[in-house]
């Protein structure tokens, strides 16, 4: 699996099927020796501004 | 429901539908600055929404997904950003347009300036809406709109030589102002070609849950609709040809439009020219609200649907309450709706390449078609007439802009 082109800005849904969203990020997490793993998955304004640009995200924040 | 129902209410939809303001106000002008000489670019526009149409239609049949769903999942949310922001500008000066041309036409019945009447338009517009019964309206105003085949009965009365539109369905050059000739060819493009046309489209085959078996009833709805539906444009070109540039009179007021139809069919005319306008801006901006909030709520993931309750789909039905309320400000606050709707069709022409191009892309990608990808042809087409339209509007808005020719 492809993180960026499988999980990015795929849709997510309830257990209802109800949308939710698309994922805007992913969270990685770096133990010591081992490889990466996903921690979870972001659904969010903030996260999707960085992705456009992390100016429009400060300028979102200010 | 059948599919037999379905091409019917296809085919009434893309027949009442097509002519809004931008279509309306376009190919008067034309008629009356140029005669037949811009049937053209009324042909090539009606092919290019013909495709465009259709993919948007096979690609919710074939991948189960809406046109913003598939661009932000197959291009990312950057890339997502650009057509985003270039369909949500030129649908919101199309949505004012449309709110502008019901005015007008209140303006024209009761005698009241359009101003006053904006107000109201756009809270019947939100008030529709906002109670959820969409379906019923969108058939209904789709069904009213047929009323604007009486422009295909004006220019018959008026004696419209055949042979005039069939010369002018090729191109050629202007003997006369050629800035303004340019610019209304891109500006008819952009009106033929307005992105909320397949958006909405690809919204509504998604609602009513089509899937492969469809693909034909879809290359049914999408050639013959917007065909007929582009041959109504034709006749409103013609009967302005005939009635104003035969006796060398311009259109610079929405209020000189109606002698298009007073002319060949009298009182019954102007009546009937009332009713057209009204009724099909009034469906138009319906559906162009709407699509800002398909477009908007389905590139982010949320819940949409023209039929849920406005709790049931909080962030959706709030988008199309700002837009209502903001285009309803720009009319109210005295803008010329002819110029205003003449610019928002000029600008959709040059964005149609960021519009169109990510559409060609997904339909090219098997992952989204399997073996129902795009012929070359369709590629082709669309892509030429995209790109000349806009290369043409580059050169063409600055010189109008600046009164040049």
């Amino acid at each position: 699996m492809e993180l960026g082109r499988d999980i990015l800005d795929q849709q997510v849904i309830d257990r209802k099927c109800e949308l939710m969203g698309k994922v805007d990020g992913i969270v990685l997490e770096l133990p010591d020796g081992k490889p990466p793993r996903v921690a979870r998955l972001v659904v969010g304004g903030g996260t999707a501004a960085r992705r456009i640009h992390p100016g429009f995200a400060e300028w979102l924040v200010r | 429901m059948s599919k037999l129902l379905e091409i019917a209410l296809g085919l009434v939809t893309g027949i009442g539908g097509f002519l809004e303001a931008g279509s309306l106000a376009t190919s008067a002008q034309a008629g009356a600055a140029f005669g037949f000489q811009l049937i053209w670019a009324l042909a090539l526009g009606t092919i290019c929404i013909a495709f465009l149409v259709e993919m948007a239609g096979r690609l919710a049949a074939v991948s189960k997904h809406t046109l913003p769903d598939a661009m932000r999942e197959r291009f990312g949310i950057r890339f997502f950003t650009i057509p985003l922001v270039a369909v949500v500008l030129v649908s919101f000066l199309v949505l004012a347009s449309e709110i502008g041309g019901v005015s007008l036409a209140l303006q024209l019945a009761t005698g009241v300036r359009f101003q006053w009447w904006a107000p109201i338009v756009a809270v019947a517009v939100w008030l529709l809406l906002w109670a959820h019964n969409f379906s019923l309206v969108e058939k209904g105003a789709s069904l009213l709109g047929l009323v604007t085949l009486v422009f295909i009965v004006g220019a018959f009365k008026l004696h419209t030589p055949l042979n005039e539109i069939g010369t002018h369905l090729l191109p050629s050059l202007p003997h006369q102002d050629a800035a303004q000739y340019w610019f209304m060819a891109v500006s008819i493009i952009g009106a033929s070609v307005s992105p909320y046309l397949f958006y909405f489209y690809s919204a509504g085959a998604i609602e009513d849950h089509w899937d492969e078996s469809y693909l034909g009833v879809n290359r049914l709805i999408a050639g013959l609709g917007m065909g007929f539906g582009g041959s109504i444009a034709v006749a409103v070109l013609a009967c302005a040809a005939m009635v104003f540039h035969s006796r060398g009179i311009q259109i610079d007021k929405y209020d000189q439009i109606p002698l298009l139809l007073a002319q060949p069919l009298g009182r019954w005319g102007f009546i009937l020219f009332v009713a057209s306008l009204g009724i099909a801006c009034f469906g138009a901006a319906l559906e162009i609200a709407l699509q800002i909030a398909y477009l908007i709520a389905q590139g982010f993931g949320w819940k949409w649907g023209e039929n849920l309750k406005p709790r049931e789909a909080a962030r959706f039905s709030l988008i199309y309450t700002v837009m209502i309320l903001l285009a309803g400000l720009v009319i109210f606050s005295g803008i010329d709706p002819l110029k205003l709707t003449i610019f928002s069709m000029a600008l959709t022409a040059l964005s149609l390449p960021v519009t169109v191009v990510p559409l060609l892309i997904l339909m090219n990608d098997p992952r989204y078609l399997g073996d129902n990808g795009n012929h070359w042809i369709a590629n082709a087409a669309v892509l030429f007439i995209s790109v000349l339209a806009c290369i043409v509007a580059i050169v063409a808005i600055p010189l109008q802009l600046l009164g040049g020719s």
